[in-house]
C-alpha cells in the first residue's frame, strides 16, 4: 500500500542521493554525505530554503544589463540572441544551485505553465515570464496561476492579446482549463470532458476578455473597453455558477478572481496538479492505489491550505511511498536530470573566467538538452514535454533511437577538452577519482560511481563486469591498485595518462549503460 | 572464388578514388599517403587482398599456462619435478606427438587436431619481456615492442589501411558492415587505427544483443528486480541495440542464419562465438572478430590439490576447447569452413616452476593456436627447453609479430611492406596457413641494421628525446612529418658510426595533433607516432 506517514526506514546515502536526485537533479557526494548526516526532516527544510534570486543575465559580449530597459539590449541582435542568453544563464543557476528544489520546481512550471520562447518573440517578455516562476517556484498554485493569465508572455502566446469583446479568442480560456488547473477528463458527451464544457471555454474566454500587451511600453494593460460585460453562464461541471459581468478598470481582475475562485473550488483542480506533480517527482504511473492513498489526499492538503504548495510537497517528498526501493530508477532521466545532474555530480570541473567563453560554456549545455529535446524555455506545445503526460510511454519519450546517440554523444564529450574551456575536460577521470573515499580499491570505486549516478544498485555480476571488462579490460580486478598506486605516489605524464586510460573507459562505459538511463 | 577478385577490384577503385579525390588525411601503414614514394604505392594497389577472409582473434586473459596447455611430453621428468602437483600426468595428456600433449581438457582440440585444423606455434613471446598484465597486454595488442610504448593497435592500424579515413564516409558500399566486431563491453587496444579512432564496434553485451536478435523479449540477465527499474532497463538496452551503427545490418545478418549445432551452455566464449559464426553466416563483410576469454591468471589452486587433470585452469581450457570445437563445427556446417580462421593469444605464459599454492606466477613464453580447414597443421618450433632458461623463464622462439606478420600476409594476402609498416619492422614468417610460405629472405633486416625507438617523454609536451640505434655506419636521416604528410623539421642527417643515439626535439612551436617520426636509410623507413599536446 503507498503511504503517505512520513519515511521511517533506513537514512543512508541511498535514500539521500535518491531524495538529491528527484529534488535538485542531483549532488555531489559531499552533499550526499550531508544529507545523510543531517537526515530526512532537515533536508526537507533545507529544500524549501530558497537562496537570494539570481542576479539577471549580461549580454556577454559587452556585459552590459539588457534587461529592464538596460543598453545592453540592441533590437538589431534579434530575440533569439537575448533568448540564448537566458538559456545559458538559466543552465548555469541549475547547476550551481545547491540542496534547494528551486531549480527543478522552476523547470516544472516551465512545462505546466508552458510557453515557448520562440512564439513569444520578446526575449524580456520571456525572461521576466520565468523570472516569476523562478520567485514563486514553492509559492500558491492559485496566485500563480492569476499571474501567468496576465503575463506578457503568456497574453502573446495563447492570444490572451486578441480575446476581445467583439471577437473572443478562446484559446487561453481552453488551455487554462484543459492544460494549466482542472485538466480535461473523458469525453463522457458532445463537447463535455467531465470537468468542464465547450460551454465553459466560451465562457470563460469572455470573462478574459481586455487584458493585452501595450504596444509602447511592452507592459500587460486591461482595456476595459474591450472587456465582455455581459453575465458569463457556466455548465453544471461548475455546478452552473453564473460569474456576473463588470464593467470599468477593475472588471477584468473582479471577473478573474471569481473564474479561478470557481475552477480552484473543484476538486478536480487540486487533483491534476498533484497527479502532475507526481508524474514529475516520483512514477508516471498513478495506479488506483497511488490515486487514492496519495494523490486525493494531497490534493485534499492543497485544497484545505488554500493552494499553497509547499506543504504538500514537503509530505510527497517525505513520505514513505516515495522512498519505496521501486521508486528508484522507475523513472527515465530527462535530458536536464543528466547533464545538470552529471555537472552537480562532478566537482571537479570550472568554467571559463571569460563571460563570452563562459556563456558559450553553459549554453553548450542547452544546445546538448534541446538536442535531446529538451529545449529549455521551448517546451514542444502548450502540453509541455510529453514524457510528462503522454500515456502510455510517459519518460520513454526522452530515450528514442534517435536522442540515445546524442545523450551518448553528450557524455562521451565529457572526456574531451573543450576548445572554450582552455581545453580541459569536464571530467578529469584522475582528478575526480582522487576524492573517492578508496580509489585503488576497483570494486569500491565502482560502488562509489554506482552511488553518485546511477540509480539503482549493480548486480554482484554488472560490478565484476565493470571492473574486470571495461576498467580493466580482461585483467583481475584487484590489479588495478598496483595502477592507482603508482599514481598516486608518482603523478607523473605517463602514470596520470595510464589511470587516465583505464577511468575514461570506465565511466564512458557506465555513462552508456542502459541503467544509467534510469533516475 | 569469384567474390575475391571483385572485393579486389572495389579494393583498388576505392584507393585510387581516395587517393586521387580527397584532401583529407590519409594514413597507410603509419606514415601519411602523400609521405609515400610512388612505387611503395604502386606496391599496395598491386595487393592482392583477401576480402572475404574472416580472422577471428581468441584473446585469453590473464596469461594461460603454455606448459600445462601443451605439455612438453619430452621432458616429463624435469617438467613433473618443476610443477610439484601441477604438472599434468603423461598418461592424462593428450598425445599430438612425442614431444607434445594436450591438456585433458582440451578433448575438443584433439579431435580437430586429429583432422588437421590445428596449428600450433611454439614459444611465443618478446624481447625483454614484461611480466605486468597491462603491459603485456599493450604490448600485444599494439604490436609494438617492450620499449615501445604505442597507442594504436596492430589490427587496428592494418585495417586502417585498407579502409583509409575510417570511420569518415563508412559505411558505404564498399564495406556497407563494421570493418571489425569485438564481442565485449568496449573495443581494445588492438583494433585503435592510427587516428586512434576504433577501428570496429564493440557489442556491448552480446548477451543481451543474442536475446534482442532471436527475438527473445527479455534482454539479457542481470536485470533489476524491481519492476519499474526492470522495466525500464529492457526499455533502454532495446533502444541501445537498435540505435547502435550498424543494428540494422547486424540484426539483419543474424537474421538470416541460425547456429546449426548446439554450443555448450554457461561458457561465455561460447556466447560470443556462437554469435560470430551467425554474423559471418548473414553475410556480414566484417573482417575481423575479437572475443574474450578471462580469468587465467592462475596463481592459485590452478589445479585441484588432489588431481592436477582438474581445478581451474582445466575448467578454463574445458570452455575454450568446447567453445572453439562448436564454433568450427559450425563453421562447416554453415559451408564456411574456407572462410575462417581462428587465432588465440595471450599476453604470457607462466612461470616454469609452480608455486606453494597450486598455481603458476607470470611467466614469458607460451603456445599460440591457429584452428581452421586453412590452417597449417602441425606443430612450428620445438618443445620449450626447460633445462635452458632465461631467469626461471622459457626462452623465446618465435617473436609475436612473425605471426602476426604471417597471418596478415598469409591469410589476408597483405603485403610485406605493408606488414612492416603495420608492425614497425620486418619480421620473418611462420607457415600458419596452407600454401603460406616462410620467409627467411627479410628477416630482420631493418631491424637488424637501425631502429628507432618511440620519443620519449610521450605524449610530447615541449621537448622530447628521439632515440635510435644504428648497427652499422650508414647515412641516416630523420625527419618529422604532419599527419596530413607534410615536412615539419629535419632532426639528423649525417653520416654515423654504429652507436645508440639519442636526440632532443623540441616540439613546442607545433600545434597539438598526432605527427610522425620517420628515420630513413637507403631504402629502409621506419616510422613513429608522436604525439604532441600542448
Amino acid at each position: 500500500m503507498p503511504s503517505l506517514s512520513t519515511y521511517s526506514g533506513p537514512w543512508t546515502e541511498t535514500q539521500a542521493a535518491h531524495l538529491l536526485r528527484r529534488a535538485c537533479y542531483g549532488a555531489s557526494a559531499a552533499q550526499i554525505s550531508q544529507v545523510k548526516q543531517q537526515g530526512l526532516a532537515a533536508t526537507i527544510d533545507r529544500l524549501f530554503t530558497f537562496g537570494p534570486q539570481p542576479e539577471p543575465p549580461l549580454n556577454p559580449e559587452n556585459g552590459l544589463s539588457w534587461v529592464d530597459g538596460g543598453e545592453g539590449f540592441d533590437i538589431t541582435r534579434g530575440q533569439q540572441y537575448y533568448n540564448n542568453i537566458t538559456k545559458s544563464w538559466w543552465t548555469k543557476i541549475m547547476i550551481a544551485d545547491g540542496i534547494s528544489l528551486r531549480e527543478k520546481l522552476t523547470v516544472f512550471w516551465s512545462n505546466h505553465f508552458a510557453t515557448e520562447m520562440s512564439v513569444v518573440g520578446q526575449a524580456l517578455y520571456s525572461f521576466k515570464y520565468l523570472q516569476y516562476l523562478r520567485e514563486n517556484a514553492a509559492g500558491n498554485f492559485k496566485d500563480m496561476t492569476r499571474q501567468i493569465t496576465v503575463e506578457e508572455a503568456m497574453l502573446v502566446y495563447l492570444n490572451g492579446n486578441t480575446n476581445t469583446k467583439g471577437s473572443p479568442n478562446e484559446n487561453f480560456a481552453r488551455e487554462l482549463q484543459e492544460l494549466f488547473t482542472i485538466g480535461k477528463g473523458a469525453e463522457v458527451g458532445p463537447g463535455d470532458y467531465t470537468t468542464y464544457t465547450e460551454e465553459d471555454v466560451r465562457s470563460a474566454a469572455k470573462v478574459l476578455t481586455g487584458w493585452r500587451v501595450d504596444r509602447r511600453s511592452g507592459k500587460m494593460v486591461f482595456v476595459a473597453t474591450q472587456h465582455e460585460t455581459s453575465n458569463k453562464q457556466f455548465s453544471g461541471r461548475y455546478q452552473n455558477r453564473v460569474i456576473t459581468g463588470r464593467t470599468g478598470m477593475d472588471a477584468g481582475t473582479q471577473e478573474l478572481n471569481d473564474l479561478l475562485d470557481m475552477i480552484f473550488a473543484q476538486n478536480a483542480t487540486a487533483e491534476y496538479l498533484v497527479r502532475k506533480f507526481y508524474r514529475y517527482f516520483v512514477n508516471s504511473e498513478v495506479t488506483d492505489d497511488v490515486e487514492r492513498d496519495i494523490i486525493k489526499p494531497l490534493a485534499n492538503d492543497l485544497r484545505s491550505n488554500g493552494y499553497a504548495v509547499e506543504p504538500v510537497l514537503r509530505r510527497l517528498l517525505s513520505c514513505e511511498h516515495f522512498f519505496e526501493d521501486a521508486m528508484r530508477g522507475c523513472q527515465l532521466s530527462s535530458p536536464a536530470d543528466m547533464i545538470i545532474g552529471l555537472m552537480k555530480t562532478i566537482t571537479t570541473w570550472s568554467a571559463p573566467a571569460d563571460q563570452l567563453l563562459a556563456h558559450r560554456f553553459y549554453f553548450g549545455f542547452a544546445t546538448a538538452m534541446a538536442s535531446q529535446q529538451m529545449d529549455l524555455g521551448e517546451p514542444p506545445s502548450v502540453a509541455g514535454w510529453e514524457a510528462y503526460y503522454q500515456e502510455p510511454g510517459f519518460y520513454h519519450a526522452w530515450l528514442t533511437t534517435a536522442t540515445l546517440p546524442l545523450r551518448n554523444g553528450t557524455t562521451d564529450a565529457f572526456f574531451i577538452p573543450n576548445r572554450n574551456n582552455d581545453r580541459k575536460v569536464l571530467l578529469d577521470t584522475p582528478l575526480f577519482v582522487k576524492t573517492f573515499p578508496t580509489p585503488d580499491d576497483s570494486l569500491a570505486l565502482i560502488d562509489h560511481a554506482n552511488l553518485l549516478f546511477f540509480a539503482i544498485p549493480f548486480s554482484e555480476a554488472t560490478r565484476m563486469k565493470l571492473a574486470e571488462e571495461v576498467l580493466m579490460d580482461g585483467a583481475k580486478y584487484y590489479e588495478w591498485g598496483v595502477i592507482w598506486q603508482a599514481y598516486a605516489s608518482n603523478p607523473n605524464a605517463t602514470n596520470t595518462a595510464k589511470v587516465k586510460t583505464y577511468l575514461d573507459r570506465l565511466f564512458t562505459y557506465m555513462f552508456r549503460m542502459a541503467e544509467f538511463q534510469l533516475f | 572464388m569469384k567474390k575475391n577478385i571483385k572485393n579486389a577490384l572495389n579494393r583498388r577503385q576505392f584507393l585510387i578514388r581516395s587517393s586521387g579525390a580527397v584532401s583529407l588525411p590519409i594514413l597507410l601503414n603509419g606514415l601519411p599517403l602523400k609521405a609515400f614514394d610512388g612505387p611503395q604505392l604502386q606496391r599496395l594497389f598491386n595487393t592482392q587482398e583477401e576480402m572475404d577472409r574472416v580472422l577471428v582473434l581468441v584473446q585469453l586473459n590473464g596469461g594461460n599456462d603454455g606448459l600445462n596447455t601443451v605439455v612438453p611430453l619430452d621432458q616429463m621428468s624435469t617438467y613433473t619435478s618443476l610443477r610439484p602437483g601441477v604438472a599434468i600426468p603423461e598418461n592424462k595428456a593428450l598425445k599430438l606427438q612425442n614431444d607434445a600433449g594436450l591438456h585433458p581438457s582440451l578433448a575438443g582440440f584433439k579431435e580437430l587436431y586429429d583432422e588437421n585444423k590445428i596449428g600450433i606455434v611454439q614459444g611465443v613471446s618478446y624481447p625483454n619481456p614484461n611480466q605486468s598484465h597491462f603491459r603485456s597486454n599493450d604490448i600485444w595488442m599494439s604490436g609494438s615492442s617492450a620499449d615501445q610504448a604505442e597507442s594504436t593497435g596492430w589490427m587496428g592500424r592494418y585495417l586502417n589501411g585498407v579502409y583509409p579515413n575510417y570511420p569518415d564516409g563508412f559505411p558505404n558500399t564498399t564495406m556497407p558492415d563494421p570493418v571489425a566486431i569485438q564481442m565485449t563491453a568496449v573495443v581494445g587496444l588492438t583494433l585503435i587505427g592510427l587516428q586512434h579512432q576504433a577501428m570496429g564496434i564493440a557489442l556491448q553485451d552480446p548477451e543481451t544483443f543474442y536475446s534482442l536478435i532471436s527475438g527473445n523479449d527479455t534482454p539479457g540477465s542481470d536485470l533489476p528486480s524491481a519492476r519499474y527499474a526492470k522495466d525500464n532497463v529492457i526499455y533502454a538496452r532495446e533502444i541501445q541495440v537498435k540505435s547502435m551503427e550498424y543494428s540494422t545490418v547486424i540484426k539483419a545478418a543474424a537474421d538470416k542464419a541460425d547456429n546449426l549445432v548446439e554450443y555448450p551452455t554457461t561458457n561465455r566464449l561460447a556466447d560470443q562465438l556462437k554469435i560470430v559464426a551467425r554474423l559471418i553466416a548473414g553475410g556480414l563483410k566484417t573482417r575481423v572478430y575479437v572475443v574474450q576469454h578471462n580469468g587465467f591468471d592462475t596463481h592459485a589452486a590452478q589445479v585441484d590439490a588432489d588431481d592436477p587433470t582438474l581445478g581451474a585452469h582445466a575448467n578454463l581450457l574445458a570452455q575454450f576447447g568446447d567453445a572453439i570445437k562448436a564454433f568450427q563445427r559450425d563453421i562447416e556446417a554453415l559451408g564456411l569452413a574456407e572462410r575462417v580462421v581462428t587465432m588465440s593469444f595471450s599476453e604470457f605464459g607462466r612461470r616454469v616452476a609452480s608455486n606453494l599454492s597450486l598455481g603458476t606466477d607470470h611467466g614469458t613464453a607460451a603456445p599460440m593456436f591457429f584452428v581452421g580447414a586453412p590452417v597449417e597443421q602441425g606443430i612450428r618450433g620445438t618443445s620449450p627447453d626447460l633445462e635452458d632458461l632465461d631467469n626461471n623463464n622459457l626462452k623465446m622462439q618465435h617473436d609475436f609479430r612473425q605471426v602476426y606478420a604471417s597471418v596478415l600476409q598469409q591469410w589476408f594476402g597483405a603485403d610485406p611492406s605493408v606488414t612492416r609498416d603495420v608492425l614497425f619492422g620486418d619480421f620473418s614468417t611462420v607457415k600458419v596457413i596452407k600454401g603460406g610460405g616462410t620467409s627467411s629472405v627479410q628477416e630482420t633486416k631493418a631491424a637488424s641494421t637501425f631502429a628507432l625507438h618511440a620519443v620519449a617523454p610521450h605524449p610530447v609536451r615541449g621537448e622530447t628525446n628521439i632515440k635510435y640505434e644504428l648497427h652499422t655506419s650508414s647515412t641516416v636521416r630523420i625527419d618529422v612529418f604532419d599527419n596530413l604528410g607534410f615536412h615539419v623539421a629535419t632532426v639528423v642527417n649525417a653520416e654515423q658510426a654504429a652507436d645508440s643515439y639519442q636526440v632532443p626535439f623540441n616540439a613546442g612551436s607545433l600545434p597539438s595533433g598526432t605527427y610522425y617520426v620517420q628515420m630513413r636509410i637507403g631504402r629502409e623507413s621506419v616510422a613513429q607516432p608522436m604525439i604532441v599536446v600542448r
